[in-house]
């Protein structure tokens, strides 16, 4: 049998527990010894494969652990799969519009065109189970459809955090739609990296070389900065020069929201 | 506030005092008084509308939150690449267009990974783990929109901000950085784009953040309002 001085400590506690505890768009990266370091890509088009999106990641680098955040749309769409991989050990840079060949009588760039320039995969962006290269095709578990949303805490290999910490590391995503119908289709040919899916499964889509982040800690999304003491009570307490006063009606209020938050506390 | 506050279901004495404490601690804060002259107490803060939320600078052209359709004709200047300054720390923010002339704290992260928020509802503070305005990146500076123990905050009246409005920042090394407001957005905290806000950028800039967006359901904000500014002079 709790008091009632006891209840409404719990009462004071719990209305008060929200303003020490700011919401976090993800989970927050674990505390580890190894400083955190940020590294972000913009992810652009590859313009030669007729492609229109765009998008962003951002790598969280703990040792070997990789916080992995991608975000981008514009892709094809329904349940077109698009492989993402970090490529590494290459130029660290995306192909150029003029490094198109044939294919199948269209000029496009596939992944082994780029490869001077983006590398080998170094990790495979799945959404579930191995990351490795040996996943790079695993087409049911990547994400799919026209936009991607894409977030997961990965061990990378050294070789892979060692090329974001130079500069060499590359965010691709696969897939496009070089004619235009919605689908992938064998209009470019069969793709290089296995003959039974179609080009335009595998070539490359969006490409951004990952570089340091400005920021030497990245914060966890947004800002818990208001607690609503202009918004909780519909009086207009006249707010007055001075400090006292402005000060004393605060409390007042802020007596008020935290009835008003006990209320219907959770 | 960044005071840890006790969990429910162990109420000691102690929360009691805690609560306490904070609110002699807003009180104080209260008697600074840099908001005599703003509008009451009881009104809600103004939120960023169509007309005034600017353009993105270019290099965010593939920015996940698409412009507005923009109603004026003349086209925004582009950043102008004002050259950077050295590293300084930020002491003061003066943004004369909405009365805020504020001394700066000095905020890091939570445990949580989130941003530390001001101790001093009064007060913005400037997040070490950015860098310091008008260095090359995004610089970023918070501010409450509101608090209990002062009713509006520093930025309450942030979302009333336009853009080409002055924002000054003195720094340690007794120079002022001066920006010039591009952009103002209002984002859920759900899909706070974080590169957006966070991202790299070719010149100086900053952010400026407040709360936003009040859910009178859950009794908490549910977005964040960010200014965008670069450096001018």
């Amino acid at each position: 049998m709790r008091s009632t001085k006891t209840r409404v400590l719990t009462a004071i506690a719990v209305a008060a527990t929200p303003l020490a505890l700011p919401a976090a768009a993800w989970a927050a990266p674990a505390s580890t010894d190894v400083p955190w370091v940020t590294y972000q890509a913009s992810l652009d088009r590859i313009t030669a494969n007729h492609v229109t999106g765009s998008g962003k990641a951002m790598v969280q680098l703990s040792g070997n652990t990789a916080k992995i955040t991608v975000t981008a749309s514009g892709l094809v769409g329904g349940a077109s799969p698009h492989a993402m991989h970090i490529h590494v050990g290459g130029g660290g840079v995306c192909p150029k519009p003029s490094e198109a060949k044939d294919h199948n009588g269209h000029a496009s760039i596939n992944v082994a065109d780029a490869m001077k320039d983006y590398g080998m995969i170094g990790t495979s962006l799945t959404t579930s189970g191995d990351s490795t290269p040996n996943s790079a095709l695993a087409v049911t578990r990547f994400p799919s459809g026209s936009t991607v949303d894409y977030s997961r805490t990965l061990e990378v290999t050294d070789d892979v955090a060692a090329n974001l910490k130079s500069g060499k590391a590359v965010l691709v995503i696969h897939g496009i739609d070089y004619n235009g119908n919605g689908k992938y289709d064998s209009v470019l040919g069969a793709s290089e990296l296995d003959k039974k899916l179609p080009a335009e499964a595998t070539d490359p889509a969006l490409c951004g070389a990952f570089t340091t982040s400005q920021m030497a800690s990245m914060p966890n999304g947004a800002a818990d900065t208001g607690d609503g003491a202009t918004q909780a009570h519909g009086t207009n307490t006249g707010m007055v020069a001075g400090g006292s006063a402005a000060a004393l009606i605060g409390l007042g209020a802020g007596g008020y929201a935290l009835r008003r938050r006990s209320a219907t506390a959770r | 506030m960044t005071t840890t506050v006790p969990r429910a279901g162990h109420p000691t004495r102690r929360t009691a005092v805690v609560l306490v404490v904070l609110a002699v601690a807003c009180m104080a804060a209260g008697t600074t008084a840099i908001l005599a002259g703003t509008s009451g107490g009881g009104t809600p803060p103004p939120q960023p509308g169509p007309a005034a939320m600017g353009q993105m600078p270019d290099h965010m052209a593939g920015s996940a939150m698409p412009a507005p359709p923009v109603t004026s004709s003349s086209p925004q200047a582009a950043p102008s690449g004002t050259p950077a300054l050295p590293a300084s720390r930020p002491t003061r923010l003066d943004i004369p267009a909405i009365g805020v002339h504020t001394d700066l704290l000095d905020l890091g992260l939570n445990e949580d990974g989130s941003l530390e928020v001001p101790g001093k509802p009064l007060q913005a503070g400037w997040f070490h783990g950015s860098p310091t305005p008008g260095q090359t990146g995004p610089a970023v500076i918070l501010g409450h929109v509101d608090s209990y123990a002062t009713g509006p905050a520093v930025f309450y009246r942030l979302g009333a901000m336009k853009p080409h409005q002055q924002i000054r920042v003195t720094r340690v090394d007794r120079t002022t950085a001066v920006f010039t407001v591009d952009a103002v957005r209002s984002y859920p905290k759900k899909t706070f784009p974080t590169l957006d806000v966070y991202g790299n950028t070719p010149d100086p800039e900053l952010r400026l953040i407040t709360c936003s967006d009040w859910n009178p359901h859950t009794h908490s904000y549910q977005g964040n309002t960010i200014v965008y500014a670069h450096l001018t002079t």
